[in-house]
């Protein structure tokens, strides 16, 4: 028989529960990227019905009927802010479009989509009937929202590739996505604010192509950007909405390509705070 | 606040609560990301990554079995992962490539320290390291090994028990000395 691994028990017992410093910067770095999928959650359970919809829309047929079901159900509630929703509806839609790498799904779900959105704005106007809403606003609004369900079904293919590492962080998001189809909340918003696709990817390089980093928002107020290196050092940071980052840092020195960070924040109209992040990976 | 509420409160996106399970836990995570990964830097970065992880799917946790022990196995996969990007687990490198040289500044086995035997461990190659620490000090099973890594579960056994022979005979040396 085996003699006692006397090996594995001294080399489990002394490394087994040891501990190493952690640099304490590492924390605001981490809180700023789980921020934007917490912020998901608590949004995606005040969901509006129109917008719920339209999530579901962009996960899967089988399940949007499931959801009309749900919605049909539901009670509404006022007062949210939509443009949360919009936004991170396309979130979510960019998430559950990256998720598909197999292109025969996506086939299927750019095939399936035309027809879903139909049975979605039928149902919606139904909706509409009953809250005895601003029948023309809410229909520009969804509008609006299927035009980024069908954007990002083009951006499928283009951010296919960076959907491997990612994988995990999607699924969980999809999952997020999907509880927020039993969670129940609903409520009607005005869009008063606007947050384009987040970039993760610049090259200052002056090709005139990609040169600057820029982001397209419009309606909020007290805004700021920051970006993070690595080592989680600032290397631009702005107030200004309309910003244009060329890709200097503080000292007018090209940064290294690699891996940052960005985030932002503002308030909406209704002064709720917006905040978002991703990564931004730059290149030469 | 006691594990159980911390959890239940990062499960509904407490932020306070969320830092106080990175004061708590990042230390022990951090030594086990130092385990696999060369720097510092590298080690960060996993440890950054797996935390995200942990707090978007701590849902998964359903308070069975030992949370710290779920830890764990997200941070020990993230630091896989990491070693098969940076292609580290394919070396070929054979155990007969590794000499050990003995430093007069090592105690000896009985009281050796944990950053001896690190130092020890990572003159195994990558390879043979990665096994012996999935199954000596986390206790991972020969046939998970073998599917972590895409090995065989009987390659996985060999490479532990050379490995180990060879940080024994080197012990050994160390005790005789």
């Amino acid at each position: 028989m085996e003699e006692k691994d006397y090996i594995k028990e001294l080399f489990s017992e002394k490394l087994g529960n040891q501990e190493a410093p952690v640099n304490p910067e590492l924390w605001s770095s981490i809180a700023s990227k789980i921020a934007v999928n917490s912020s998901a959650t608590a949004v995606s359970s005040s969901i509006s019905s129109t917008t719920k919809l339209l999530i579901t829309l962009g996960i899967s047929a089988a399940v949007s009927a499931v959801t009309i079901l749900v919605l049909n159900t539901n009670e509404e509630k006022p007062k949210n802010s939509r443009q949360n929703q919009t936004s991170e509806l396309r979130e979510n839609q960019q998430a559950i479009s990256n998720e598909k790498t197999n292109s025969e799904v996506q086939q299927e779900q750019q095939v399936s989509s035309p027809n879903l959105e139909k049975t979605a704005e039928e149902k919606t106007t139904e909706h509409i009937k009953d809250f005895s809403n601003d029948d023309e606003k809410t229909q520009l609004d969804l509008h609006k929202t299927n035009v980024i369900v069908i954007k990002s079904s083009e951006n499928k293919i283009e951010t296919n590739e960076s959907a491997h590492k990612k994988e995990e962080t999607k699924e969980i998001i999809t999952e997020k996505v999907e509880e927020s189809r039993t969670s129940n909340s609903n409520s009607e918003q005005n869009v008063s604010y606007f947050i384009d696709e987040l970039p993760n990817v610049f090259t200052p390089n002056n090709d005139g192509n990609n040169d600057y980093f820029s982001i397209e928002i419009k309606g909020l107020s007290d805004f700021s950007l920051t970006i993070l290196n690595k080592e989680n050092k600032r290397v631009y940071s702005t107030n200004d909405i309309q910003f244009s980052w060329n890709g200097n840092d503080f000292s007018d020195q090209l940064v290294a390509a690699g891996s940052y960070i960005y985030f932002f924040s503002g308030k909406d109209p209704q002064g709720n705070i917006i905040s978002k992040s991703n990564v931004l990976k730059i290149q030469y | 606040m006691d594990e159980a509420t911390l959890i239940n409160e990062c499960k509904r996106g407490n932020a306070n609560a969320q830092k106080k399970l990175f004061d708590k836990f990042a230390p022990r995570m951090m030594y086990v990301c130092m385990r696999y990964c060369k720097n510092q830097n590298d080690a960060e970065d996993v440890l950054q990554e797996s935390f995200i992880k942990i707090f978007s799917s701590i849902d998964k946790y359903k308070n069975e079995g030992s949370f710290e022990g779920w830890m764990r196995r997200v941070f020990v996969n993230s630091c896989l992962d990491f070693l098969r990007k940076e292609k580290q687990l394919s070396g070929t490198s054979s155990l007969e490539d590794v000499e050990f040289k003995i430093h007069d500044d090592y105690s000896t086995s009985q009281n050796l320290e944990a950053e001896d035997l690190m130092k020890i461990i990572e003159k195994l190659p990558k390879g043979y390291q990665v096994v012996f620490s999935l199954f000596a000090i986390e206790g991972y099973s020969h046939k998970e090994i073998g599917e972590l890594l895409n090995i065989s579960e009987d390659t996985s056994k060999s490479q532990y028990f050379r490995a180990r022979a060879s940080l024994k005979a080197y012990l050994e040396k160390l005790e005789v000395r």
